[in-house]
Parts: C-alpha cells; sequence; structure tokens
C-alpha cells in the first residue's frame, strides 16, 4: 500500500466516544463531525455497548481506535482479535483502524500499556512485517499513533519521526499524530517538540489527536484528564501549518466531564485551524 | 531462532521489571531480570537512558507503577460493591496478589477479573472471607450478563404452541446473560442497598440464590427459593421440563413460569425425542 492508498479527508472536529455521554448523545443528537472509539470496549462484549454503537454509527461517521493490537511485540499476532477488529469495523463502517507505535505485552502475558519500542534497524524489521499482515488482513491501511514514553533507550538508529517515516514509506501505513504526546515526549526527554514536527512524514498524517497531561516534579504523564495544555495549543496549530489541515480527534478519558464541557474544548480546536487555512506550510529543515 | 533476538531481550526484561511485585529498582535486582541484563549496565545507562529529570529507575518506576494502578483501576470498576467492603488498601493488595497469580492473557481488559471470585475464595485469611467471595461471584455475574450476547426472547406465541402432551419433553435454551448463583450471604440485598449509595452493614448469613440476566440491554436480579433455583439450574442444562419439574412444588411452577417467560429468560424451546 502507498500513501495514495491512504484517505485523509478531512472529517473535521471529532470526540473520543465514552460511555458517560451515551445517553447525551443519544438522546439530544449534538453537532459533531464524528466520533472516535475505543475498539476494545466493543470487542469480547455483545450488549448495550454495541447497541449503542449501532445508533451512533447510523448518524455520524466513526473511526476506530485501539490500544490492545500489540503491534511491536515479538509475540506471534493476535489473529482471533484481528479477525474481531475487522468485523468491528465492518459493523460500525469505521473510516480508519488505528493503534499505537508500541507493545503491550510479551511472553502471552499482557501489560495493557503502550511499552515503548527501541527506535533501530532490528524493530523497524520487524514492525515492517507486522505492518503488512495485519494491512494485509484488515485489507486496508493501518494508522498508528506516536506514544507517549517515559524512558528511552540507550541504543537507537533513528529518532522516532524518522522510524516512523521509515515505517510508512515501507508499508503505507498512515500516521495519527497524537500532539499531547508530542509535547509530553519532548518534555520527558528533552527534545524540540517543533523540531520534531519538522521531521515528520506529512504525507502520512491522517488526522491529529489532542488531549490534556498530568505534570508532575519529574515529568509530564498522559493522563486525558485535563483540558489541552496552552502548549499543545500552539504545537497544533503549527502541525496544522505542516498539515494543511487534518481532521482532529480531542481524547478524555479520566475525571470526564459532562458532555458540553469535552464538546466545548474540542470546538477550540477550529479557531487553530481557521488561523493556519491560507498560510504556507513552515519550511522543512 | 527468533529473528528479533535484542527486541526479545528487551521486551522480556521489561516486563519483568514491571511486573515485579516490589518495584522497579528490585525488579532490575532479580535473578531472572539480570540474567537478560547485568544490574550494572542498566544502573548506568546502558540499556534505558536516564530521563532528563529522571535516573533510569525512576523512568522505569513509572511504567511499574502505571501497570499495578492500572489493573487495580480495572477490577474496582468491576468489583465497586468488593472494593467498597474492603476498603481502598486492602483492596489494592487483593488485587496486587491477585494480578500476581492470574496476570491479564487476554487483549481485552474487559476479561482480567474473571477468577477473581475464586481467587478471593482461596484467601483464607480474609476477615470477610465467605461474604466477600459471595460478593465478588455476584458481581461477576453481572460482568457475565453485560458482556453476554443478545438473544431475542422466546415470543409467548411459540410456548403456547407446544402441544400439551409434550410439555414434559420441551427442552427450554436460556438467555446466554443468566447466571444462577447459590450463595451463603444475601448479597444480593447488600449490594441493592450499596448500589442505591447506602453503606450498609455486614448481613448475617443465609442461604440466598440468585438469578441475574440481562433484559434487552439491562442487567436484571431476582432473588429465588431454593425450589425455584433447582428448577432453573435444571433447565439451563437442557434437563426436559418433565424431569426438571418432577420434584417442584405444583402450585408454585405456574407463576414461575410467567414471571421467567416475561423476564426474557427463555429464547427458545425445542422438543426432545422420546
Amino acid at each position: 500500500m502507498r500513501p495514495r492508498d491512504l484517505v485523509t479527508t478531512d472529517l473535521g472536529i471529532g470526540l473520543g466516544l465514552r460511555n458517560v455521554h451515551y445517553r447525551h448523545i443519544l438522546d439530544r443528537r449534538p453537532r459533531v463531525d464524528f466520533f472516535e472509539i475505543l475498539s476494545e470496549n466493543y470487542m469480547h462484549t455483545g450488549g448495550r455497548p454495541l447497541h449503542v454503537l449501532d445508533q451512533i454509527a447510523e448518524r455520524y461517521p466513526v473511526v476506530m481506535h485501539g490500544v490492545s493490537l500489540n503491534l511491536g511485540s515479538v509475540d506471534p499476532l493476535d489473529r482471533a482479535y484481528l479477525k474481531e477488529l475487522k468485523a468491528l469495523q465492518a459493523r460500525c463502517r469505521a473510516r480508519w483502524v488505528s493503534d499505537h507505535l508500541c507493545w503491550t505485552g510479551v511472553g502471552g502475558v499482557g501489560l495493557h500499556d503502550l511499552m515503548p519500542l527501541p527506535y533501530t534497524h532490528e524493530a523497524l524489521r520487524h514492525l515492517v512485517r507486522r505492518v503488512r499482515q495485519v494491512q494485509d488482513l484488515l485489507e486496508q491501511p493501518l494508522i498508528l499513533e506516536n506514544p507517549s514514553t517515559y524512558l528511552e533507550f540507550a541504543h537507537a538508529d533513528f529518532g522516532e519521526p524518522e522510524f516512523l517515516g521509515a515505517l510508512c514509506s515501507e508499508t503505507g501505513c498512515g500516521l495519527l499524530l497524537d500532539l499531547n504526546n508530542v509535547f509530553v515526549c519532548a518534555s520527558n526527554h528533552g527534545f524540540d517538540a517543533a523540531d520534531y514536527l519538522r521531521r515528520v512524514p506529512w504525507d502520512h498524517v491522517v488526522y491529529f489527536h489532542l488531549a490534556g497531561h498530568t505534570v508532575f516534579d519529574t515529568h509530564r504523564f498522559d493522563t486525558h484528564d485535563h483540558p489541552v495544555s496552552r502548549e499543545v495549543w500552539r504545537l497544533y496549530e503549527l502541525a496544522h501549518r505542516h498539515s494543511g489541515g487534518r481532521s482532529t480527534v480531542l481524547e478524555w478519558d479520566a475525571n470526564i466531564p459532562d458532555f458540553a464541557t469535552v464538546h466545548d474544548e474540542a470546538r477550540k480546536a477550529a479557531k487553530y485551524r481557521g488561523a493556519t487555512r491560507g498560510r504556507q506550510p513552515a519550511a522543512s529543515p | 531462532m527468533s529473528r528479533t533476538p535484542e527486541l526479545r531481550r528487551l521486551q522480556e526484561w521489561l516486563a519483568l521489571v514491571v511486573r515485579h511485585p516490589e518495584s522497579a529498582a528490585a525488579g532490575i535486582r532479580a535473578r531472572v531480570a539480570q540474567g537478560l541484563f547485568p544490574v550494572q549496565d542498566v544502573v548506568v545507562g546502558r540499556v534505558v537512558a536516564p530521563g532528563k529529570r529522571m535516573p533510569v529507575t525512576g523512568c522505569l518506576q513509572v511504567y511499574h507503577t502505571a501497570y499495578r494502578e492500572r489493573l487495580c483501576e480495572v477490577l474496582a470498576a468491576e468489583y465497586p460493591a468488593l472494593h467498597y467492603l474492603l476498603g481502598k488498601e486492602r483492596f489494592r493488595r487483593l488485587c496486587t496478589a491477585y494480578v500476581r497469580r492470574h496476570p491479564s492473557r487476554h487483549p481485552n481488559l474487559n476479561q482480567l477479573g474473571r477468577l477473581l471470585p475464586a481467587f478471593v475464595a482461596r484467601q483464607r485469611r480474609l476477615r470477610e472471607h465467605a461474604f466477600a467471595t459471595d460478593l465478588a461471584r455476584l458481581e461477576l455475574g453481572i460482568s457475565l450478563a453485560f458482556d453476554a450476547p443478545v438473544r431475542p426472547a422466546l415470543h409467548p406465541g411459540r410456548l403456547q404452541a407446544v402441544p400439551a402432551e409434550t410439555w414434559p419433553r420441551a427442552v427450554l435454551a436460556c438467555t446466554p446473560s443468566l447466571q444462577l448463583l447459590a450463595l451463603r450471604y444475601p448479597v444480593h440485598e447488600w449490594f441493592e442497598a450499596f448500589a442505591a449509595g447506602q453503606k450498609p452493614g455486614r448481613p448475617r448469613p443465609a442461604r440466598t440464590h440468585v438469578a441475574v440476566y440481562r433484559r434487552e440491554y439491562r442487567v436484571c436480579r431476582i432473588g429465588l427459593t431454593a425450589d425455584a433455583f433447582a428448577v432453573l439450574a435444571s433447565i439451563a442444562r437442557g434437563v426436559p421440563l418433565g424431569r426438571a419439574l418432577a420434584r417442584a412444588p405444583q402450585d408454585a411452577v405456574g407463576a414461575w413460569f410467567q414471571a421467567w417467560a416475561a423476564g426474557g429468560l427463555f429464547t427458545d424451546v425445542r422438543i426432545a425425542p422420546r
């Protein structure tokens, strides 16, 4: 698959669908451009979540975002999981299926965390094989998100943007660029987030994530329990100048406020998207 | 031989460190972890680079803490009443021991707590051991009913169409959401009070029978008499009605069936061959 197979249609500003908002969405039918579902919330279950999803997919475009593909693991890919993922995609007619550039378990034991990968040639070869297997099964490009990380390996052959670029160009997969994650990593590992954005393979970026994080004395942690920080909004504006405009999803996963508060936070993105229209992308280095 | 030897070594090592029962620092010193990377290499940053404001062990500890916190949060969400009963700290210790004994082996976290009631049942030193076990069983029943596949309820016309002479050979299929629980404590009532926001005290032991099931998309719980429980359990096992009802009090059976059918507990009926 090549970049031309990537559908980067600007769906507008979407929200992460969370069960505390089901009632509001079904009753009030708010004007939201699209919803992003957490894939695993609708897998291995047969009751209300799927019933609600069916109703929402009738009214809104839906995209899927997963956390358990375990793409970077040395364990074999879980075929049963992939089969169910594909069935869910067909059921809700999801435009995109995404997960993370990470591993989540090894030796058959799940850590259920986005564990970091070393950006080495060996890891790249491994990821290329796995992305191709997943895409062959899903019959569509996989979209991968840059994770928040709290450690870096001592040895790396690539920076993260270059690793993502090589993976995208080898497999034709897409990128879900999480700007909060870029900022959290930049802060934790001491790199320049604006420079990171200059190195992103923009042709492959399909959509953006925005979220809040928590600041500790020693590090920033990707908690999705706050409004988007001022610094991340600035990065978002910059990302729009680079990309020329992409769909955007706001995630809010803990201490979730009422729907109107989350929706208002997401709609702030319109200001930044509007501000970048007609501007030239920032120069590449 | 693996095509990714270094990646495998890194992942196996990180998993050992993150899952260590004490801390990341203890994890890197564990014998198995040292077999993958000597502790000296780790602390000087030859495996993981020191963070901007954290030493190597601090970076690893972020993942160690997150692992435990996340799994405990998931279990607390699935077992809120057990969490309340034990209190935050004891529940946390229980979860830590549980996850150590039964680490997640499924991609979906909604499967993590499936073995918790059996695990609680083995914790004989737990002060409220029997009550806590029953409560965990009830909460698991609620989760299983919530996640069960959808099966339309049997249309009353189909039951009415069964000829009277074939009733003893009728085999009813129950909704896959049905969970039948024989308990030592009236946890069903205790749970009602808890769910209503009260602070119920610990009840006296009393044999209790409960059916948990989902009616369309709502999880329901009903108390059953011992006789009704025995009949419903036989039906759920596929026993033909004639045998399932053989010892039941005949004056009560009609009302039971009416309530169960109206509750959508049955999804199909067939007549077993003679």
